[in-house]
């Protein structure tokens, strides 16, 4: 008697189990809501995350169904920003987007050991910065999108378009990786280009005030560095250059429309979101980030013609149909 | 029980709903998976064209790009600054060159923009033993390079170079080099791919990925080898995938389009098919093992009830009946069982009544036959001494006055009377002997027999005896009553061998008795005629003549009677002047003795 009852109890139960197996096989995965929290430092830059947003819908991600953002806006008081980062991982968060070297270093040191993954975008040189070990294989929890590489030929653009340009003022922090790192490859090239370089460090409000408003007398040209603390005041500084005449470039083409910068050769902060967009749709699918190499971002050159006109410019044809970008 | 009627019936009943939808859903799953692997392949050679095309277009379009700026104006022509230009012009709208060189007809470089190096920085190298400048200039035709990747970021390159042919000699004259960056394909690349798990790449002839709907493919140097063929195979995500591979040429570079789509998507209705047949084939498990559960139930039970009924009755529970609850062949079946368990039960019960009633009878019979025996003994005893008395007083007071004839007649009516009470003391002891009571016991053969010899040595004195004992067994029986049997029977050898000069005389025990032990007396007497064996144990049977051996015949029968009682068999082996054997068993466990139950047997007898 109980051996039928043995073996019908046996069938029913791996009959239940294959059925669980099958249901389970039709039953797709469901969606999960993935919540990304943004670290940035400068709040013109906002942009990128716009652009990483609009990635990360192209790749079925729609805000408010399948993905969540924590962004409490820029923190551009540097000294809060470990604490932006502590916030967010306090809101358990999948994934880390964050924008600047600073930021990034920021997310690098708060997920250390916790192996979180973090996407970073508009990052000068992540190798000099020790944010990855190469660009070819990142190493560790983070990888994302970087630029730079481009810093020298952008001072080439400048005194291209401004061909009597010889003493070009370089206001930086040294603090800051990105500048400083920019402001080597930018150094070869101004010796190579035969200008001098005027550099002036930032390190708080008043030096910041200081170089923002006290151009130096001999420079004829405002080069702005990739620099967090240099951005939070693009806007007065090329209000003072544009004022004494002077030709400003930025590595960032949306600031020319933006803040009235005579040239930039660099990245589209929208395009460069949603590159970095593909990188977390690939952390999200079970890549790991080490295994993602860190990419380039796209450039493209932007002349103001606007502000030409305003500081007595003229820019050849021969360059502006070489632009990708002309503000009228 | 693994061969039990129950197992087997519901492995029928398993094999026969579950084996040929097993079967039916084997074809329909091989059908579907065939039709959908086809169809897959299909489809993906379709987008494999579809990407090549448009790969082709784009590196084609680069090219008429290059032929175009070399035939708007004749570039080799123009002025130093304004060949700049336009070659700068060109250059900014190009975003797939990363540099972009023009070589005189000597191979120097006229001029040279990059997209991310300084003017300064560009190479100025006569480049007239590279390929890419010997190739168009002696061929005419447009070269392309080997695929390298960018140190520092990864991405694929491939050199274009196309000659400058003179309008009027028709005569290379230059060649304009464009450095392509593959990367314009990844887009391409990214917009063709099967479903939503499958992908689309490119495979150079060095075996390296160039271009994958995930750039981080290219960029972590991913190699890959495409398949000979198309079909279902592990495919470059790791998983086994549909693969369909197409080969395209640019010049003498090779490159492959691969376009994989995962198993699990592009055979999803198969697979489906297959989920949906599991499904079905799980409810028809479920569905047959209850319904085959029941069935079985319904006639495996009855058996089984049968099954058990028949072993309580093997083991002695005659009153045990099956149960009869249906009308069909079963129900019939455990009627009759029941019947003949029945007919069993009366017969049983009627054999156990007749063989009590027949003991009872036996046991009485035997009961009034010893008081006969004993009341008669003892009443022919009374006249008996009246006649020994009176005939004792007539020879005291007539004696003398009888004549020798009348005397005569006295001494032979003394002496049958005095035969006739030892026949009545003989009658008496064996009756007694049917109701003497056994004390079971360990008795040593040996010491007894050398005692009863002992006892009849004046029997013997002046004979020549030739005394063997052999080993004798200690068994288990009553002392004094098998004493008479070896006196019994040491006494008849020393009887039967009076006519021998040198008598001899052996007792001893057969060897190799497993449950008994069997005692011989063997003598070399006068023996006896095997013919009349039977009757040598009778009460009161003699074979031989009063005058040649005394004796009343009562000896042996009392043997018998005391062996019996110890569960034991007697016989005799014998032959005229030949001398005699006889032989007596006794059980290791006699009946009555505390030591088990052993019948006796049919026995051979004098």
């Amino acid at each position: 008697m109980w051996g039928i009852k043995k073996s019908t109890c046996s069938s029913i139960l791996i009959g239940a189990v294959l059925l669980g197996m099958v249901l389970a096989a039709c039953d797709n995965e469901k969606g999960k809501t993935y919540t990304v929290g943004v670290i940035n430092v400068v709040p013109a830059l906002d942009q990128t995350l716009a652009g990483f947003k609009d990635g990360m819908t192209q790749l079925g991600y729609i805000e408010g169904k399948n993905i969540r953002y924590v962004y409490h806006g820029a923190t551009t008081d540097m000294s809060k920003l470990s604490a932006t980062a502590q916030t967010l991982l306090a809101d358990k968060i999948d994934l880390i987007f964050s924008i600047t070297t600073p930021a990034t270093l920021t997310a690098k040191q708060a997920t250390d050991g916790i192996g979180l993954p973090v996407v970073f975008a508009v990052v000068t040189d992540p190798v000099g910065a020790a944010i990855v070990n190469s660009l070819q294989r990142p190493g560790a929890n983070i990888t994302g999108v970087a630029f730079g590489i481009q810093e020298a030929r952008r001072l080439e653009w400048l005194v291209r378009i401004a061909p009597n340009v010889r003493h070009i003022y370089v206001p930086f922090n040294p603090k800051d990786k990105s500048p400083v790192l920019a402001l080597k490859m930018v150094r070869k090239a101004a010796a190579k280009l035969g200008v001098k370089l005027l550099t002036r460090e930032v390190h708080d409000p008043e030096t910041l005030n200081d170089a923002v408003f006290n151009i130096p007398p001999e420079a004829d040209a405002v080069f702005l560095l990739p620099d967090s603390l240099m951005a939070t005041r693009v806007s007065d500084m090329v209000a003072t250059a544009t004022e004494r005449n002077l030709p400003t470039s930025i590595s960032n083409i949306s600031s020319a429309k933006m803040y009235d910068v005579l040239t930039a050769f660099g990245f589209d902060q929208h395009l460069y979101g949603k590159q970095a967009a593909r990188l977390a749709d690939q952390i999200f699918k079970g890549t790991r980030p080490a295994d993602l190499p860190v990419e380039i971002a796209e450039f493209y050159l932007a002349i103001n013609l606007k502000v030409a006109k305003a500081i007595g410019l003229t820019i050849s044809d021969e360059i502006l149909r070489q632009a990708d970008m002309i503000v009228r | 029980m693994p061969h039990s009627i129950r197992t087997r019936l519901t492995m029928a009943f398993l094999g026969l709903a579950v084996g040929p939808l097993l079967m039916v859903g084997l074809l329909l799953t091989l059908k579907a998976y065939n039709v959908q692997t086809q169809a897959a392949i299909a489809l993906q050679r379709e987008m494999a064209a579809h990407l090549a095309s448009r790969v082709q277009s784009l590196i084609q379009n680069l090219e008429n790009g290059l032929q175009m700026l070399i035939r708007i104006e004749d570039l080799r022509k123009l002025a130093p600054k304004r060949q700049q230009l336009i070659l700068s012009i060109f250059h900014s709208r190009q975003s797939a060159i990363d540099d972009l060189i023009l070589l005189d007809a000597d191979g120097r470089i006229v001029s040279h923009h990059s997209r991310l190096k300084l003017y300064q920085d560009t190479p100025r190298r006569p480049q007239k033993k590279l390929e890419s400048f010997t190739v168009p200039m002696s061929q005419g035709v447009t070269y392309f390079g080997p695929v390298r990747f960018q140190a520092l970021s990864g991405e694929p390159l491939m050199i274009m170079a196309v000659p400058i042919i003179a309008l009027d000699s028709g005569e290379p004259e230059g060649v304009l080099v464009a450095d392509v960056r593959l990367k314009e394909i990844w887009n391409l690349v990214a917009s063709i791919r099967p479903g939503q798990k499958g992908a689309s790449f490119i495979v150079d002839a060095g075996k390296r990925v160039v271009a994958h709907s995930n750039p981080s493919v290219v960029l972590r140097g991913t190699r890959y080898d495409p398949p000979a063929s198309d079909g279902v195979q592990m495919g470059l995500s790791g998983q086994k995938s549909v693969l369909v591979s197409r080969v395209i040429s640019f010049g003498t570079q090779k490159f492959y389009i691969l376009v994989e789509g995962p198993v699990s998507e592009a055979l999803a209705l198969a697979i489906h098919t297959v989920a949906m047949m599991l499904a079905i084939v799980v409810i028809a498990l479920l569905a047959a093992s209850s319904l085959g559960f029941l069935t079985v139930r319904r006639i495996v039970r009855p058996i089984e009830d049968i099954a058990e009924t028949a072993r309580a009755i093997n083991a002695g529970d005659l009153s045990c009946r099956a149960v009869v609850e249906r009308r069909d062949e079963l129900g019939v079946l455990a009627s009759a069982f029941n019947k003949m368990t029945q007919q069993l039960e009366t017969l049983i019960n009627d054999l156990e009544n007749q063989v009590a009633l027949r003991t009872a009878e036996l046991k009485a019979s035997n009961q009034e036959l010893e008081a006969f025996a004993y009341s008669v003994s003892h009443d022919l005893r009374a006249p008996l001494r009246h006649i020994d008395g009176f005939l004792g007083l007539l020879q005291k007071n007539a004696g003398t006055s009888l004549d020798e004839q009348s005397r005569h007649y006295m001494h032979t009516i003394s002496e049958a009377a005095k035969k006739m009470g030892l026949l009545i003391d003989d009658l008496l002891s064996f009756s007694r002997m049917g109701r003497h009571a056994m004390a079971f016991q360990k008795v040593d053969l040996g010491p007894l027999v050398r005692e009863v010899i002992r006892e009849l040595e004046p029997d013997a004195a002046g004979r020549n005896i030739a005394w063997r004992i052999g080993d004798l067994p200690a068994v288990r029986g009553d002392a004094a009553t098998l004493r008479m049997v070896l006196a019994n029977l040491v006494d008849n050898a020393l009887k039967f061998t009076r006519p021998r000069q040198r008598a001899q005389i052996e007792i001893a025990s057969l060897p190799g008795q497993a449950s008994e032990s069997v005692i011989f007396v063997r003598d070399n007497g006068v023996g006896f005629d095997m013919t009349y064996a039977d009757k040598l144990f009778g009460v009161f049977q003699r074979l031989h003549r009063a005058d040649e051996f005394e004796g009343t015949g009562i000896g042996l029968a009392n043997v018998r009677r005391i062996i019996a009682r110890h569960g034991g068999r007697t016989w005799a082996e014998g032959a005229p002047d030949q001398g005699a054997t006889f032989f007596f068993s006794l059980p290791h466990s006699p009946p009555g003795s505390g030591h088990g139950n052993l019948s006796s047997r049919a026995t051979p007898g004098r």
